[in-house]
């Protein structure tokens, strides 16, 4: 226990005093994974299934306006927005936030419509009646419509197909609160025909429901935000790069003749080995506990939803510790078969990202082709990944992460295996 | 193996994977228990391999090696226990001060607490190295180096220090003081088995040498012994010249 913990205050005093190795391991994969999310925000947005920012204006506050609201904000398509920086919108504004290209869409109801359309259904009613030579007491005017102008202000770059989507919501919606006033007036007017104190009441039942559902097994695929994404695949390229620092430290040993020192000392190589790689994994969860924190408690300052990490937490450390622990090991494996530090740095940093990008750390799996997508299941970076995914985006537990992980251990033990075993060789040789 | 052998070397060979030529070409000698023993030669002789061997670095292909009594090829780890090596690259980290490096390399010897404290600050006060326990090493001058490299092997009281070339590339003053301070430490009772370019320093030092070349033993014995032998030599590096040769080596 002596001789471990002296190699672990050793490792620990050559870490903080390797000033370029801190900022590789703690201050650059802060940076990175802060950037990366707010850069890639906007290009996932694009992709993802967003809900699009439409102004609505309704001065009136009456029945049209509000229904067709309501059957905006029921299609999910849309976050509808009344007001802009803390301000009321009103006809000019809404028009030159639309026109200024901050928003595709704006909604105008002017003041008085429901009152117009409410007048313009009685007329329609009362002409009815009139042309059959039926007179109720209501003298008012049949004659001269005033019709109701919605204003739907598009921003020119917006897609034919957005267009048409607002215009059939408030086609439809103005369809249905004027289908309802005209039967209302119907009845009010009929109910002066009936004798006594009776009244005509029309009830409309649901007479057509939609049945949606998906012809073939749906694609169950969540796809993640910026946050969800970027937070979790940078933490894991960033614990991938210790390999920089730990493969590094195994050359320069090798390198400086310490290697040789602690060979020739009893019973110690092994020890002052474990004892690196404690801290070196140790390094890996703390960098996850920075870089975890920071997606939690930062990135929403910048408007961004914070990383949601599910409740899981016995699976989330689980997953952390299999992912610190192939790091490291695949940073022993590169120490062992690198013979230079130039080495170590170059190529372990190609094989960095070739993982990376092959395991979807870059852009989400996702968004690849589909050809491509099959490959990414080899990388081990993937594994991680799929995990964390499973754990921020579906709350998964232990049972569901446990394939991945198992494939994340199984990934290191065959790097210290290899390590160990090309390690052998040489001595033999 | 004598009552007063220490280290006994038998057909020694070691050939390195991909080489036909071996390093250490059937290698066999002697050292008692006590000596200062000098084993000389010119560059890619055999000699840091052979100490590589006999510090468990490298397996021997051929041959035995025996360490007071113990098989390098089975108790191998008994015999670290027995063996301080300084080896020719300082062998420290270089960002640790010197007393961290002390205290990682004593612990790993078994040492700790009191009796840690203690050997770090003798062996320290001996090389003149006290006052800078708290530098970093790549701070340290050349000398130093070489110092505080030579108190990591002793600092577990070994029976058998091993120096490859140890006052290589150091002034004078911390020559003189690391030879004055193997001489007093042989006196002690331990032995030394030491390689060097300096043949001057080895005759002063050695009761006996080795001459190797080519992997191999050329000639071994007393340094006076050796000049005694070869009346056309004054002194130690003569007689080296004239057994080795004056071609350049690799």
């Amino acid at each position: 226990m002596n001789k471990f913990f002296a190699s672990f205050v050793k490792e620990v005093l050559l870490l903080i005093r390797d000033k370029a190795g801190m900022l590789s391991l703690f201050i650059m994969p802060v940076i990175l994974v802060f950037v990366m999310t707010i850069i890639e925000d906007t290009a996932l947005n694009a992709i993802a299934d967003k809900q699009i920012p439409m102004l609505y204006c309704n001065p009136e506050n009456d029945s049209l306006g509000i229904t067709i609201k309501k059957g905006l904000d029921e299609t999910r398509a849309f976050t509808i927005l009344e007001e802009v920086n803390g301000e009321k919108l009103n006809k000019a504004s809404l028009q030159r936030f639309v026109a200024e290209g901050k928003y595709p869409v704006g909604i105008f109801i002017p003041q008085g419509a429901t009152d117009s359309l409410k007048s313009n259904a009685r007329k329609v009613v009362l002409k009815t009646f009139a042309d059959i030579g039926l007179t109720s007491g209501d003298k008012a005017d049949i004659n001269g419509f005033d019709s109701v102008v919605i204003d739907i202000f598009y921003d020119p770059a917006v897609k034919n197909s957005l267009k048409a989507v607002v215009d059939g919501a408030i086609g439809q919606h103005s369809a249905v609160i004027v289908g309802k006033m005209v039967s209302k007036m119907y009845s009010d007017i009929l109910s002066d025909f009936l004798p006594g104190d009776k009244k005509l009441n029309v009830n409309y039942p649901t007479m057509i429901s939609i049945n949606r559902q998906y012809a073939s097994e749906p694609d169950n695929t969540i796809i993640p935000n910026s946050t969800q994404h970027n937070v979790p695949s940078w933490t894991l390229f960033a614990m991938f790069f210790i390999v920089i620092p730990l493969a590094s430290s195994v050359i320069q040993e090798k390198d400086g003749g310490t290697y040789m020192r602690l060979v020739t000392m009893p019973k110690t190589y092994v020890t002052t080995f474990v004892g690196k790689m404690v801290v070196y994994f140790l390094v890996c969860m703390i960098q996850v506990a920075i870089l975890f924190s920071m997606g939690i408690y930062i990135i929403p300052y910048t408007g961004i939803p914070g990383l949601q990490i599910g409740t899981h937490f016995d699976a989330l450390l689980v997953v952390v510790m299999a992912s610190s622990f192939a790091a490291v090991a695949f940073g022993v494996m590169m120490g062992s078969f690198c013979t230079s530090y130039q080495q170590a740095t170059s190529i372990g940093v190609i094989l960095i990202i070739i993982l990376a990008s092959m395991g979807g750390l870059w852009m989400p799996v996702y968004y690849m082709p589909k050809g491509i997508q099959h490959i990414t299941a080899f990388s081990p970076l993937s594994w991680p990944l799929k995990s964390f995914y499973d754990l921020f985006l579906r709350n998964a537990d232990l049972n569901v992460v446990f394939p991945n992980v198992f494939k994340t251990l199984l990934f290191g033990t065959g790097c210290f295996i290899t390590a160990f075993a090309y390690k052998a060789i040489k001595k033999v040789k | 193996m004598s009552e007063n052998t220490i280290i006994e070397i038998i057909n020694l060979c070691k050939t390195y994977k991909g080489n036909h030529k071996p390093a250490v070409d059937d290698v066999s000698l002697n050292v008692y228990q006590g000596e200062i023993f000098g084993l000389l030669g010119p560059n890619g002789a055999g000699k840091t391999t052979t100490i590589s061997i006999l510090c468990g670095l490298f397996a021997p292909t051929k041959g035995e090696v025996y360490v007071d009594g113990l098989s390098i090829r089975k108790d191998k780890e008994q015999i670290k226990n027995i063996i301080g090596i300084v080896p020719q690259d300082i062998a420290l980290y270089p960002s640790l001060t010197a007393y961290e490096n002390l205290r990682f390399i004593g612990r790993m010897y078994g040492l700790k607490g009191k009796e840690l404290k203690q050997q770090i600050r003798k062996y320290t006060e001996i090389l003149g190295l006290d006052d800078s326990l708290s530098k970093k090493v790549n701070t340290f001058s050349g000398g130093m180096k070489r110092r505080i490299n030579l108190v990591a092997g002793l600092l577990h009281n070994p029976r058998i220090v091993i120096l490859d070339e140890p006052t290589v590339g150091v002034d004078v003053q911390s020559r003189n003081l690391i030879v004055q301070y193997l001489h007093n430490l042989n006196k002690t009772g331990t032995t030394i088995i030491y390689t060097s370019h300096y043949l001057q320093e080895a005759e002063c030092m050695c009761s006996r040498v080795a001459f190797m070349d080519h992997g191999k033993i050329i000639i071994k014995g007393s340094p006076k012994g050796m000049i005694a032998d070869n009346p056309d030599c004054k002194t130690l590096e003569e007689v080296f010249l004239k057994l080795t040769g004056i071609d350049l080596r690799d």
